[in-house]
């Protein structure tokens, strides 16, 4: 080959790796992962009455703004979301003249995508998070969102103004994250069972510690092959410890007579995992359970008799309708908390948080933040609180007598409980659930009246249960308190540590010296932590 | 043209030929082909390092390298008094060092063992079956780990249960197993690709070497040793350097994908630990300070490794 021509083809694949390194650098100058859809196409223009805050008031026929969001799916879809042609996101695009585009990753991986896209400085415009994955939003991550409060109505009146107090005005004193969850909102953690199994094997529901294991092993007496406890890890496992009054995997923290207790500084606790232990060696708690992970979990909850373990007070009857029109004859119940001996049943519940552990903020750097604060106003409706319990007349529901009556299959098809249609979880009413719950066994157990008759009347029940739970835990006094950023590397260092001493003490694979030693150490880690939750109490009695 | 000037001229061109414009010359299009990997390594590899500064600095991505405070060595100070730290640095050492002692030579003797395979197709296919674990991604191989050594259901403990009369044993939540089966992983995993830099040594190795050795009585122990080995001495220098460059570093996947709570005593390494730290609870700064510590550690233990590779082997990266 001549000199020229082996000159000319290197310069040629020169700028061949030039043009394709500048190709891959290029900036998308978009949010999205692959779980990002756009709903719409084509630009919307609101005509008519305007809504909400003065300062977003939306003059008629302006084309709307284009919004990114982005948002857990709370656990509560299964698998990828897919937000075309959804009804909720059409609602909100029409009523605040925007065209969302939503990112929903599953709740797994949220912080982490979400803290990437802080990083690399691509936020979206509107985000429902919690509020601790950013520290200090006064550094300017953040729009203040006061004046849209103060001039917006709806806002204003979502939440009453002591609640604003305390819960959003952080220390320059002003609000950046607007609490999604309204304070009529309640969704009480109780105890959630396979009903139909507890009823073959043992007649009735367990009450006491004892009885649960009397009737696990009836359960394995009958189908050996079934696992009656499991988890993944820790999670799902602690209900017994709740039993104990010892529950750690919200926060190793209770305020008990005024005072900040460190549960793994109480005797229950070292029982409640001594219960655990009996129940491994006894093979009624899933072997694998340290090392299973979240499918493990669920097929052993699907296809492998998991008895009972904590859950949501919503959770267990469109679980059974959901499972009946899988052709499986599953019956979810909620059931009480079996309190241990001497424990005091008031610590045996999780407390209630009254607005929600997430909240709603804007992108200080947004393109348009009257559209990003029309977006949140859209969510904080009073519309859109009708639509998500009642939908749209004509559609989801007739008026007859004066009365609002649910059209099952059609509200089936925009409140599916695992469908992401309603996905904008934390602002789920009380009785929105309430008529997913019954509609949704309208819808898929039709065919067999005596079973939705035992599933109304269960639910009535499980009404009384949950209720009965949140009322007697009240609510957490530590909803409001925000970790410094060294004490929260302190806490998530230490739970797992906390993880950790848990399962190696039911596995038995520590000694009894070197779990006291562990604990010692592990609360002496947390005592600057206590220290200032004290302080905060304190402050806040 | 008369003899002096063509002598003059010959001078001149040698002269010309030896020098450094022509080589230039003669070079641009290898510097111009060159030119893309060089911008790539300044804009991605140099040009960063200025954002080492938030180090020392109590860094917020909203005020940016500049506009964050100015802390000195506070997070120095914080992660070498933390216990965590130097448990997951004792780790990281434990995990590499074995790793080391096992891992390094296994795809030498792999490849000590191909060299002496006289059918090719058996080669080849050991080749290929050695190689295939490599491009499996860690996700894959941690699950086959996991479903292998399953307490119920795992191929080994079905072994040890029906054949040898053990009972099952829970490899995966007991500590003590946990440093070996990273490193069993790894080997199955990397011992086919890591061969192939060996068996290229291997084949630049002189044959006639191996006759004369036959010829002088030396049997196949004495030529691997007296042949064999030397020819590799150099490969096996730059990858121990290089290896022993990373001894504080440790790859995230696999450890994260095979450590559970149960393990995190001897499982927690440096890698997951600034996972932790930096994205989870976004501790920039702090994991800043611990990448540019490793980072001295590191090129310490470099400059050591090739500084005792060029006195005893005579030979170093540099």
């Amino acid at each position: 080959m001549k000199k020229r021509n082996r000159s000319l083809i290197c310069i040629i694949l020169a700028l061949m790796l030039v043009l394709f390194v500048m190709a891959s650098c290029k900036s998308s100058g978009e949010t999205g992962t692959t779980t990002t859809r756009s709903t719409t196409a084509t630009t919307t223009t609101r005509a008519g009455t305007t809504t909400g805050v003065a300062s977003t008031t939306v003059p008629a026929d302006v084309p709307a703004s284009k919004i990114s969001m982005f948002l857990t799916n709370g656990g509560w879809a299964v698998g990828d979301v897919d937000f075309s042609n959804n009804p909720w996101i059409e609602f909100i695009n029409e009523y605040a003249n925007v065209i969302l585009e939503v990112n929903s990753p599953s709740v797994a991986d949220a912080q982490t995508v979400f803290n990437l896209s802080l990083t690399s400085g691509n936020l979206p415009d509107v985000f429902l998070i919690n509020p601790s994955w950013i520290r200090r939003p006064s550094e300017g991550a953040l729009l203040q969102l006061d004046d849209y409060i103060n001039n917006s109505p709806i806002l204003s009146a979502f939440h009453p103004q002591e609640v604003i107090e305390r819960s959003m005005i952080e220390d320059d004193g002003h609000i950046y994250f607007f609490r999604a969850t309204a304070l009529e909102s309640k969704n009480p953690v109780t105890w959630n069972a396979r009903g139909d199994l507890i009823d073959e094997v043992y007649g009735k529901v367990p009450q006491t510690l004892d009885e649960w294991v009397d009737c696990a092993k009836a359960l394995k007496q009958k189908y050996p092959e079934y696992i009656p406890f499991s988890s993944f890890g820790i999670n799902y496992l602690t209900h017994f410890l709740q039993s104990y009054g010892v529950e750690f995997t919200w926060g190793p923290f209770r305020a008990i007579d005024g005072q900040v207790v460190n549960v793994w500084s109480l005797p229950q606790m070292k029982e409640g995992l001594l219960f655990y232990r009996y129940l491994y060696e006894e093979g009624l708690l899933d072997s694998t359970f340290a090392t299973n992970k979240v499918e493990d979990w669920v097929n052993i909850y699907e296809n492998k008799g998991l008895l009972v373990w904590s859950g949501a007070m919503y959770a267990s009857q469109p679980n059974t309708a959901y499972y009946y029109g899988q052709g499986k004859n599953m019956f979810f119940i909620n059931v009480p908390t079996a309190v241990a001996p001497g424990v005091d049943p008031k610590l045996t519940v999780r407390p209630v948080n009254s607005v929600g552990s997430f909240a709603m903020a804007i992108y200080s750097l947004t393109k348009d933040p009257d559209a990003a604060a029309r977006t949140i106003e859209a969510f904080s409706s009073p519309e859109y609180k009708e639509y998500i319990t009642f939908g749209r007349e004509g559609i989801e529901y007739n008026v007859v007598n004066g009365e609002r009556q649910i059209v099952p299959e059609k509200y089936n098809e925009t409140h599916v409980f695992k469908s992401l249609h309603r996905f904008m979880w934390n602002y789920h009413t009380t009785e929105s659930a309430e008529n997913t719950i019954i509609a949704f066994g309208m819808g898929n157990i039709k065919d067999n009246s005596d079973l939705y008759k035992k599933y109304i009347d269960s639910w009535e029940k499980d009404k009384v249960i949950g209720f009965n739970n949140a009322d007697l835990a009240g609510f957490n006094p530590f909803e409001f308190y925000r970790e410094g950023p060294a004490a929260a590397a302190i806490v998530s260092r230490a739970s797992e540590q906390a993880n950790s001493l848990a399962i190696r003490y039911i596995m038995n694979t520590i000694s009894e010296a070197e779990f006291d030693a562990e604990v010692e150490q592990y609360i002496k880690d947390l005592e600057p932590v206590a220290f200032e939750r004290q302080a905060y109490l304190d402050e806040n009695k | 043209m008369d003899d002096r000037t063509n002598i003059k001229t010959k001078a001149l061109n040698t002269a010309y030929l030896k020098s450094r414009k022509f080589k230039y010359n003669r070079d641009i299009p290898l510097y111009l082909l060159i030119l893309p990997a060089f911008l790539l390594i300044l804009i991605f590899s140099y040009f960063p390092m200025y954002g080492v500064i938030i180090a020392f600095k109590d860094y917020s991505p909203w005020r940016g390298i500049i506009g964050s405070d100015w802390i000195g060595f506070e997070h120095f100070k914080f992660f070498l008094n933390d216990r965590y730290f130097w448990r997951v640095m004792v780790n990281t050492l434990r995990i590499n060092i074995f790793s080391l002692i096992f891992g390094f030579p296994a795809p030498i003797i792999l490849a000590l063992l191909l060299n002496e395979v006289a059918m090719i197709k058996f080669k080849k296919f050991i080749q290929t079956v050695s190689y295939l674990p490599y491009f499996i991604s860690w996700v894959i191989t941690a699950a086959l780990v996991y479903a292998v050594l399953d307490p119920n259901s795992g191929i080994l403990n079905v072994f040890l249960n029906k054949i040898i009369g053990i009972s099952p044993i829970y490899f995966m939540a007991q500590s003590r197993y946990f440093v070996a089966i990273v490193i069993i992983a790894g080997i199955w995993k990397g011992i086919g690709m890591g061969s192939i830099y060996y068996l290229a040594s291997l084949s630049s190795i002189d044959t006639e070497l191996y006759d004369a050795a036959k010829i002088d009585g030396a049997g196949r122990i004495k030529q691997t040793w007296h042949i064999t080995l030397p020819g590799l001495k150099t490969i096996a220098t730059v990858l121990l350097v290089l290896n022993l460059g990373s001894m504080v570093t440790i790859g995230f996947e696999n450890i994260f994908l095979l450590y559970n709570p149960l393990v995190y005593d001897v499982g927690d390494v440096i890698s997951t630990y600034t996972y932790r730290l930096g994205l989870v609870q976004m501790e920039y700064s702090l994991t800043s300070a611990i990448g540019l510590t490793q980072s001295f550690i590191n090129f310490f233990l470099v400059v050591s490794a090739n500084y005792v590779a060029k006195k005893i082997g005579g030979w170093g990266l540099w």
